[in-house]
């Protein structure tokens, strides 16, 4: 399924049936999205097994709050907005239980998703940034991942996290220059 | 080159490079004199596409993710199907009770 015109048609569909019950078309959804979510939640958290967390707890949130679903934007949108919450959280709650390290963390996936093949200059940059992201406090690198990474407008980033515009225009700015001092750290 | 304005034009780069926004007139001439400057910016040039390529690393999911959201969604029916059993035990304990009661009132002979 390429047309993403297509891709939402069957989701609305999906959507329809689910709502009234039907976990076998909930159970597409998640089918069709689970990899979207979960990139979406090892950007926001840096952590494999963390993402994999955060995936499921929102995943079984959309079901409990699909009866409120309204469908004034995508559902993918929606699940992406649950996803971010459910990743705030969890991260805020893990930075409060453990001391262990951003930079551990980084580390895992680091070493996950670098293979010798993905050598070269432009891999060397990623890592960087990739650490980089890692130092950065977590609201400011969902800031960033949300805006750089993902694409998403200021209007978008704003409503999703429950803060004004110019709030979150100013909180990326200071993210900006607070990663190009770390960049520059990790040279 | 005027320190001053260095710390100036640093200050708007982010804005410049990420948002757009125009710089002023002598911020640009400064730019495009400023060796220091230009080093920031570029520097903020390859944080956007290191950004962006970042969403091209495609991660799978865990295979048992959609099996484990499902299970989790079944946890309620499986509570009540297991209320069920309990409940349909209750109902044959005490059908039990009342047959063993009727016998034992049954009258011998
Ligand atoms: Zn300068």
């Amino acid at each position: 399924m390429a047309d993403p015109q297509v891709e939402q048609n069957e989701d609305r569909r999906l959507v329809a049936a689910a709502r009234s019950g039907d976990t076998a078309a909930f159970e597409e959804l998640v089918r069709s999205h689970q990899h979207e979510v979960y990139g979406l939640a090892i950007r926001l958290t840096g952590n494999r097994e963390l993402a994999a967390d955060v995936a499921q707890e929102a995943l079984v949130r959309a079901w409990k709050a699909l009866p409120n679903f309204r469908g004034d934007s995508a559902f993918s949108t929606w699940l992406y907005r649950i996803t971010v919450n459910v990743a705030w959280t969890r991260k805020r709650q893990a930075a409060r239980r453990s001391a262990r390290s951003l930079d551990e963390i980084g580390d895992i996936v680091e070493a996950d998703s670098i293979g010798p093949e993905q050598a070269g200059e432009a891999a060397d940059l990623r890592g960087r940034i990739r650490r980089a992201l890692d130092q950065l406090p977590a609201g400011q690198r969902t800031l960033v991942v949300l805006k750089d990474v993902e694409g998403w407008t200021h209007g978008e980033i704003a409503d999703t996290l429950g803060i004004s515009v110019s709030a979150a225009k100013v909180r990326l700015h200071r993210a900006h220059m607070k990663l190009r001092t770390l960049l520059k750290e990790h040279r | 080159m005027s320190r001053l304005r260095c710390r100036k034009v640093r200050l708007v780069l982010p804005a410049h490079v990420f948002g757009g926004r125009s710089l002023s007139r002598r911020d640009e001439a400064h730019l495009g004199q400023c060796l220091v400057c230009q080093a920031d910016a570029a520097t903020y040039r390859s944080m956007q596409t290191a950004l962006r390529s970042l969403h091209d690393e495609g991660a799978d999911a865990p295979p048992w993710l959609v099996e484990k959201v499902m299970a989790t969604l079944g946890l309620p029916e499986r509570r009540q199907r297991k209320g069920a059993l309990v409940a349909a035990a209750v109902l044959v304990a005490s059908a039990a009770v009342a047959v063993w009661g009727r016998r034992r009132l049954r009258p011998v002979g």
